[in-house]
């Protein structure tokens, strides 16, 4: 807004000034002929009216008569008309969204108009994709059922159990992947981008009435996060929770830090703590396995971007770069509630 | 998309047209109006109210042209309406400037209709190069001034040719509304050569918006003086990225330190771009590809 402010103050300034140059230039010319006028006398041959007249002839330019077709108040109520016309145009320009409920895939190749592909919560395989009707004929790999969708954490586990599948997760090769929103998937010659709008970011701020059903619960944050800290995206649902101690602990328990809730995951599991600058995650269920960017370990330093699994609950460990605001536990309260009544 | 981009161009044309027409009959209602009762000596050969009848055909059609260039990159409306008011301010100036030499030409002894058809032209030019004025990033694209230019004279011809055959309708309002739906689709149908590439939205608040790459640079984020303003998405900086044209290959690259460029989910400082290729600026997930 300011930008647009002071640009517009410039271009004026500037246009004044070019004005007053044109203006000043007739003036000079109006006042030499004064001038010429008063020191030689020549009033019939030289006068103001025959200079004005050579610049501005009477026979003006566009040669509209005198009398307008239209009055003033009908040529102003055409301006605001047209003007309104520019506004519908702009309504216009507005690209029409539908949202559809429940997760899904939307057809990203040109020509198809957003063609969304709505999952139901089965285990199903990418079999689905050649059915559907495309305004082109894409060319699909014939080994497709054999990549299974498994509902799994408000999500889809994509399985690809035959490696000559070219599929393409993120535009990286992979073969399981929790689909996570706005994933982009290559399937032959389909881009598909996976979404579930009850997922997204935005939606999961405002849904707070525990409509959804969220992994995880920890303590509630006062103000902003800062810079710097750690911060665990639970894949699939998108949930995310900043390790604001030095010390976390995780697992079924309530006594735990983070309270995840799942039937994989034992009352005490693992603990992520502060070493130095870094930080490092530790195993704590001997029957239990908690594993980092695919490897079982013990213990081990953690770096921005790993995925750690615990049981069957998949954690990305990110370090923010930016503040972000949390979003205060409520479904799980409210379960523990139910439950202790 | 092409067309339909066009057909927008062109009616828009017609709107500026019109909307040139509306303001002369009021300009010079106001004035007569103003001569008459308040300032008697206004109607002097001085200040003729002949002289203001570019000043308001080009406010009339520099305010459709910015309104175009700031609906076709989806602008807020409040965005939409500044750059209205600077288009309309500017196009009177202009408009203003262009007749006034016409009008010279013609005092100077040349053939009215080549008078008139030289300011039209000029008339296009600069109203074309002020909308090229306000896309800060952009390189100056001789062709889109140079059509502005070709539209105006195929419009002024347009205009000669009515006038000779007394065709222009009340009050000049066919002519005028052809000259300035000349001017527009020649522009456009500049603008439909040159550009091939776009970039779509495929998250987030603007989901679905498309942006052409109609400009030698073309600048995305968060602030107001970018081409593609990218609004309610994390981690966007003020200014993200350029995508620049070089040939005919386009290439983005990051313009602050600070905010990271994936090009199909890679880190990228520089990179060309295939059609079909995943930006990633932030949160928002963009598409390239080719119309």
């Amino acid at each position: 807004m300011f930008y647009h402010i002071g640009r517009l103050l410039r271009v004026c300034l500037l246009s004044v000034y070019l004005e007053f140059i044109i203006l000043l230039k007739f003036s000079n010319l109006l006042l030499a002929a004064n001038q010429v006028d008063q020191s030689y006398g020549l009033k019939q041959d030289v006068s103001h009216s025959a200079i004005l007249g050579l610049f501005f002839q009477d026979n003006f330019f566009l040669k509209i008569s005198q009398e307008t077709f239209l009055t003033i108040y009908e040529s102003l109520l055409v301006f605001a008309g047209t003007v309104l016309l520019v506004f519908a145009l702009w309504l216009l320009q507005k690209p029409k969204t539908r949202t559809p409920s429940g997760p899904g895939f939307q057809l990203l190749n040109i020509g198809e108009q957003g063609m969304f592909i709505p999952l139901k919560p089965e285990v199903q395989t990418l079999e689905l994709l050649s059915k559907i009707n495309t305004g082109k004929k894409y060319r699909l790999s014939a080994n497709l059922n054999r990549v299974t969708l498994t509902p799994h954490q408000n999500s889809f586990l994509l399985e690809d159990k035959n490696y000559k599948n070219a599929l393409l997760i993120n535009r990286r090769r992979s073969h399981r992947i929790l689909l996570t929103n706005d994933d982009i998937l290559d399937v032959g010659e389909m881009v598909l981008l996976y979404r579930n709008p009850d997922l997204s970011f935005n939606n999961l701020n405002r849904n707070l009435d525990g409509s959804l059903e969220l992994p995880a619960a920890s303590a509630k944050l006062k103000g902003p996060v800062q810079k710097g800290t750690p911060i665990l995206t639970f894949l699939g649902s998108q949930q995310k929770i900043p390790l604001i101690r030095n010390l976390n602990t995780m697992g079924t328990s309530n006594s735990n830090d983070i309270v995840i809730e799942s039937n994989e995951v034992a009352s005490r599991h693992a603990k992520i703590y502060k070493v130095g600058e870094t930080w490092k995650i530790q195993n704590l269920h001997i029957h239990e396995t908690t594993s980092v960017n695919g490897r079982r370990i013990d213990q081990r330093f953690l770096q921005d971007g790993d995925e750690v699994t615990l049981g069957d609950v998949l954690i990305r460990f990110n370090i923010s770069k930016t503040k972000f605001r949390q979003m205060p536990r409520q479904k799980i309260e409210a379960t523990q509630k139910t439950q202790t009544t | 998309m092409k067309s339909i981009r066009l057909l927008h161009t062109s009616l828009l044309g017609l709107l500026g047209g019109v909307l040139g027409w509306s303001l002369l009959q009021s300009g010079f209602n106001i004035f007569d109006a103003l001569s008459t009762k308040v300032f008697p000596e206004l109607n002097s050969n001085w200040i003729n109210e002949f002289n203001y009848e570019g000043a308001l055909i080009g406010l009339g059609l520099g305010l459709v042209l910015q309104a175009r260039a700031s609906i076709l990159n989806h602008h807020d409306l409040m965005g939409v309406l500044f750059k209205m008011f600077i288009g309309a301010f500017l196009g009177a100036i202009f408009g203003l400037i262009c007749f006034g030499i016409g009008n010279l030409l013609i005092a100077g002894q040349i053939s009215p209709s080549i008078g008139r058809i030289t300011s039209w032209t000029l008339l296009g030019l600069s109203i074309t190069g002020t909308s090229e004025l306000f896309c800060s990033a952009s390189g100056f694209s001789g062709p889109r001034i140079i059509s502005g230019g070709i539209g105006g004279t195929i419009g002024g011809g347009i205009f000669e040719l009515l006038l000779q055959y007394h065709l222009t309708g009340t009050e000049h309002l066919a002519g005028l509304v052809l000259a300035g739906f000349s001017i527009f689709l020649i522009i456009g149908i500049a603008e439909n050569r040159i550009t091939s590439f776009a970039i779509r939205v495929l998250s987030g608040k603007q989901e679905g918006q498309i942006f052409l790459l109609d400009q030698n640079r073309f600048s995305l984020g968060y602030g107001s003086q970018n081409n593609l303003i990218l609004r309610g998405y994390a981690e966007v900086c003020d200014t993200h990225a350029h995508i620049i044209k070089k040939g005919n290959q386009n290439y983005i690259e990051s313009a602050d330190a600070g905010g990271d460029v994936l090009v199909n989910y890679r880190l990228i400082d520089q990179q060309s771009m295939k059609k079909g290729d995943v930006i990633k600026i932030g949160t928002a997930l963009l598409q390239y590809y080719e119309i």
